[in-house]
């Protein structure tokens, strides 16, 4: 017997468990049950395409609960008044369309810039000193039409509430936590700090997700239907394709509006595309206003409420059996998921994305910018 | 040192790499396919899921290759329009990734190693007599943490392509498309592997390096 041999003994290892490759194509195609999802996984709050490429804190803040950006300034506080009658959210969203389809598209780059906040899941300090963290994240990403892609991010966290301040101060006000290693080569501590982290630059193609399992280009996104109906029909048949043949007509819708919205906010679908999807949002059922509003930063819109029901969210995992972090989370069946888009109609732009199970915040997105620009990619300034 | 034809490593693997070449090129159209047809690349992962699995396995142990083996069709899936079925071939282009994949574990790996070679493992098939199934039994056992102590000290590149050769059988051609490099650097590698291997297990034979220079 030849060292070759006596290496492939001494290395063998038999086949994955049956559950192991179940578990793996579940990953894959997203189902955890092994069966198609009835109601897709819940988005997360970060755009989509920077999951994609595995970027792990983003993915991994986006996967927790999550608290206001900036604390006292609920999204609640505002747009509850009387004007919430005036305006069904039919007409804000028609009106909206009108204004995306007059968008600008001159300038080489398209460019989205989002800020989210995510609560750590784990409490920190010591003794009776404990503390949530928030995590901040900021993401960046331009795409040429080429098909040239490339994304920013940026990560910090700070306590998340004044009485965690406070515990924090009392636990002698540390400024990095470390937790394992990252899956990065060579290993690095894994930490979060409360410095802003190095801004860093990523030149990459990525293929933007459209749903679950259909990732398109650049180019096949400016060939989407700009016809509502025809989009429309697009995304249904996209809906059977992906969900369990048992799905009714009402969870399909409930995919359908999803998909809308995250064409609305994070996909560079041309200006008739997005009219399109604003019109065919404006026909969904379930489809609400909470009337004129204000995000986080103060900005005023008006808020469209989708109620998405029930879906998939990413849970923590375990974290003893965690590596990369963004591998820490299962789905877990939710209900009663509202995804609320503040609009601002006069410019069509989406300047928020919030969702929240049941009464409690879950995701959180800002939208600070987003359209065509020939400002050259670079890293994520702070906001 | 002359280079090395790729010649297979034990008798059975031609007839293993003809099998897997006839329908490597079935697999590269699905990966075509599922650019535009996802569901498509169920075929892809059901199909080499195993294997990756046991390479993976090998080195790192099972519990992170659980891991590790999702995470190559994952991104294995997220890059499948950049696969080219003209040029690719989809095993080599798995393991490439894998072994990337691997290379981001080093550290667990060379632990893994050590601990084998504490523990030891057998890498010796019994004899017949009993007193012989004793002895062999320890000098299997020895053997084995020899060879898992010099896995440990092998250089990086070298140890990736003796061991895509050693657990999973590929080919010189494949090893060269799986880590982007010279079809001839291959050989040289896994010869120099071989030779550290050897040496750890104390095997002296005079004839090793003329067979390795004369088969070329």
């Amino acid at each position: 017997m030849d060292e070759m041999s006596m290496v492939r003994r001494l290395l063998a290892e038999p086949p994955p468990d049956p559950h192991v490759v179940a578990q793996g194509r579940e990953r894959l195609f997203g189902s955890p049950t092994g069966a198609a999802p009835v109601t897709r996984p819940l988005r997360r709050a970060a755009p989509r395409s920077a999951l994609a490429l595995g970027v792990t804190s983003a993915a991994a803040a986006a996967a927790m609960a999550v608290t206001t950006l900036v604390p006292g300034v609920g999204t609640s506080s505002g747009g509850q008044g009387p004007a919430t009658t005036e305006r069904s959210a039919r007409t804000v969203l028609l009106a909206a369309a009108a204004r995306a389809e007059s968008a600008p598209t001159t300038g080489t780059y398209w460019h989205l810039r989002t800020m989210s906040a995510t609560n750590s899941p784990q409490r920190f300090g010591h003794g009776g000193n404990r503390y949530t963290l928030e995590r901040l994240w900021v993401h960046e990403e331009w795409a040429m039409r080429n098909g040239q892609a490339w994304s920013g991010d940026r990560n910090w966290v700070r306590p998340a509430t004044p009485a965690d301040q406070a515990a924090w101060r009392r636990d002698g006000a540390p400024n990095t936590w470390c937790m394992g290693e990252t899956d990065t080569q060579p290993p690095k501590p894994n930490c979060l700090r409360t410095a802003p982290g190095t801004a860093f630059l990523t030149k990459d193609y990525f293929p933007f997700e459209v749903s679950e399992g259909l990732q398109l280009t650049f180019r096949q996104l400016r060939r989407l239907p700009a016809n509502p109906g025809a989009l429309r029909a697009w995304l249904v048949a996209d809906a059977r394709r992906h969900l369990d043949r048992s799905a009714g007509a009402a969870v399909v819708d409930q995919n359908v509006a999803a998909e809308l919205a995250d064409l609305l906010v994070y996909l560079p679908v041309p200006p008739g595309v997005r009219a399109a999807a604003y019109r065919a949002l404006a026909d969904m059922p379930h489809v609400t206003s909470i009337g004129p509003t204000r995000d986080e930063l103060g900005r005023a819109g008006v808020g469209i409420e989708i109620a998405e029901g029930r879906g998939w969210i990413a849970v923590p995992g375990d974290p003893v059996r965690c590596r990369g972090e963004y591998r820490c989370h299962r789905a877990a069946p939710a209900s009663n998921i509202t995804r609320t888009l503040i609009i601002d109609p006069g410019t069509s732009h989406v300047l928020a994305d919030e969702t929240t199970i049941g009464k409690s915040a879950y995701s959180d997105t800002l939208i600070l910018g987003t359209g065509w620009t020939n400002e050259k990619p670079h890293k994520p300034a702070l906001p | 040192m002359t280079r090395r034809t790729a010649g297979p490593v034990g008798g059975r693997l031609d007839d293993a790499v003809l099998a897997r070449s006839v329908n490597e090129t079935d697999a590269a159209a699905v990966v075509a396919r599922s650019v535009c047809d996802p569901d498509q690349f169920a075929v892809i992962y059901d199909r080499y899921v195993g294997e990756v699995y046991r390479y993976v396995a090998g080195r790192l142990g099972r519990d992170v290759a659980e891991d590790l083996a999702a995470e190559t069709f994952l991104i294995a899936f997220r890059k499948r329009d950049r696969f080219d079925p003209a040029l690719g071939r989809v095993r080599p282009w798995l393991y490439g990734i894998a072994t990337t994949l691997v290379g981001q574990h080093r550290r667990a790996e060379i632990r893994r190693y050590r601990a084998l070679a504490r523990a030891g493992r057998r890498v010796l098939d019994s004899v017949e007599s009993h007193e012989d199934r004793v002895a062999d039994a320890m000098m299997a056992e020895q053997l084995g943490r020899q060879l898992a102590a010099a896995l440990a000290d092998l250089g990086h590149g070298d140890r990736d392509v003796l061991l895509l050769v050693a657990i999973s059988e590929l080919s010189h051609q494949e090893v060269a498309l799986a880590l982007g490099i010279p079809y001839g650097t291959v050989g040289s590698r896994l010869n120099r592997a071989r030779r550290v291997l050897r040496e750890a297990l104390g095997v002296v034979d005079p004839t090793l390096d003329d067979e390795e220079t004369s088969n070329g």
